[in-house]
């Protein structure tokens, strides 16, 4: 993961576009929550470098 | 003689030191084949060639290829994996820059290429000369480059050439230089070679590292007059090494102001046609799924330099053939060093550089398991 996102940083994708999270089958609530939260966080970094050029 | 002292080495006969060397351990066969290199049309180009014959061994032009390296996108490192088996079944004996031999470590570490079965002649020297703006240089001068017998790069400034006969400097300037990949190199010193051979000076003085090394040398004293030397390689190569470092960090901070949108332009302009991983050293897969993407025209642009970039990054050596190949000029090295330069600071990660160091994205483990079965 680390090593993933020195690369996403250095191409300029940024490294906060992967993330990495330990959900057990138990753990509903968590993913749920999780899942909701970082949904937001992309939507609010936007579009793909790539494709805002276009 | 002993292990660690450089030695100056003379020729007794006409056969320059590198060469009678590679020829002893033909002739006492203490390897099956030696990689040379032969001239082609010019001293520019510089061709690898595999030896099996003692009596080949001929003069191959060591300076020449000391300046200007392999042509195009063939290099000692990739030679041997792909032509020579990497030396798996069979010993060799070669020759190599210190980025061939990061890329041999590499290499080594990834059982592709086997350090035990050669014998290497690491080169220390002062960079490469810039291929691309060469030719350019070559015409507005009016020199004929098939007249050129004999180059050397005698300092960081200025080059010698024999041009018909005549030894003439040419001081380096905007054309004519030294490769930007080399001048920015943080990697100078030979690591891990069997023999050291410095060219930095006028003579061919060589250094004896492992018992192996020490045994050739002993062997080809019948070819080659040794003298005690002074010469201190090292200490010349440090300097540039940190000069290199210097004017890489610069150039990585310039790289680092750019904004995210400017870093993906710059690879706009791939048009996926693989000549960077062909002129790779260290990309060694047999089924390369960019390739096989390439060749369906499923892949885009973007996709295709990004995997190569995270798939490459942690092996990748800077020895800049993918960026000088490149038909788009693309700035590849820009962002192989600029991660290089993280992963060292984040992990102390410097590929290359030993053979037990473990590469950050591997599983230490089995890392470890299969140096033991190597």
């Amino acid at each position: 993961m680390d090593y993933l996102k020195v690369v996403f940083d250095v191409v300029g994708l940024g490294s906060d576009r992967i993330t990495l999270e330990y959900c057990s089958a138990a753990e509903g609530a968590k993913y749920a929550e999780f899942t909701r939260s970082y949904t937001e966080k992309i939507r609010k970094i936007g579009p793909n470098p790539i494709f805002k050029k276009k | 003689m002993d292990v660690g002292k450089p030695y100056k080495a003379t020729p007794k006969a006409k056969l320059p030191p590198i060469e009678a060397l590679l020829k002893t351990m033909l002739e006492e066969k203490l390897v099956d084949k030696v990689l040379g290199a032969k001239v082609d049309k010019d001293v520019t180009q510089v061709k690898p060639e595999a030896i099996d014959k003692a009596e080949n061994v001929k003069d191959m032009n060591m300076p020449a290829y000391v300046a200007f390296n392999f042509s195009k996108m063939d290099s000692a490192s990739k030679f041997l994996h792909k032509s020579m088996g990497g030396a798996l079944n069979s010993k060799v004996g070669m020759f190599a820059r210190p980025c061939d031999m990061r890329a041999l470590v590499e290499l080594h570490k990834r059982r592709q290429v086997n350090l035990d079965n050669l014998i290497t002649i690491g080169i220390e020297e002062y960079g490469q000369v810039e291929q691309k703006s060469l030719k350019k240089y070559f015409t507005d001068k009016k020199i004929d480059p098939t007249k050129i017998s004999s180059v050397r790069i005698t300092s960081p400034e200025k080059v010698e050439m024999v041009i018909d006969g005549k030894s003439q400097v040419f001081p380096f300037d905007a054309t004519l230089q030294i490769c930007r990949n080399c001048s920015n190199c943080r990697n100078k010193l030979v690591r891990n070679a069997d023999i050291k051979a410095s060219f930095l000076s006028g003579d061919v003085i060589l250094t004896p590292v492992t018992k192996k090394g020490l045994d050739a040398m002993e062997k080809a004293g019948k070819l080659l007059d040794y003298a005690e030397s002074s010469f201190d390689g090292e200490a010349l190569l440090k300097e540039m090494e940190a000069k290199g470092k210097a004017k890489q960090l610069q150039e990585i901070a310039e790289f680092r102001k750019k904004t995210p949108e400017q870093k993906m332009a710059a690879l706009g302009s791939c048009t996926a046609c693989g000549i960077c991983i062909r002129a790779c050293p260290v990309c060694f897969c047999v089924d390369c799924i960019l390739m096989a993407k390439r060749k369906a025209k499923k892949i885009d642009q973007y996709t295709f330099q990004l995997s190569r970039i995270a798939h490459i990054a942690d092996t990748c050596v800077q020895c800049g053939k993918c960026d000088s190949n490149c038909p788009k000029a693309l700035p590849l090295n820009i962002y192989f060093n600029d991660i290089a330069m993280q992963l060292e600071e984040k992990y102390g990660y410097v590929s290359g550089r030993s053979i037990d160091d473990v590469p950050p994205r591997a599983n230490v483990t089995d890392m470890r398991a299969r140096y033991k079965r190597h």
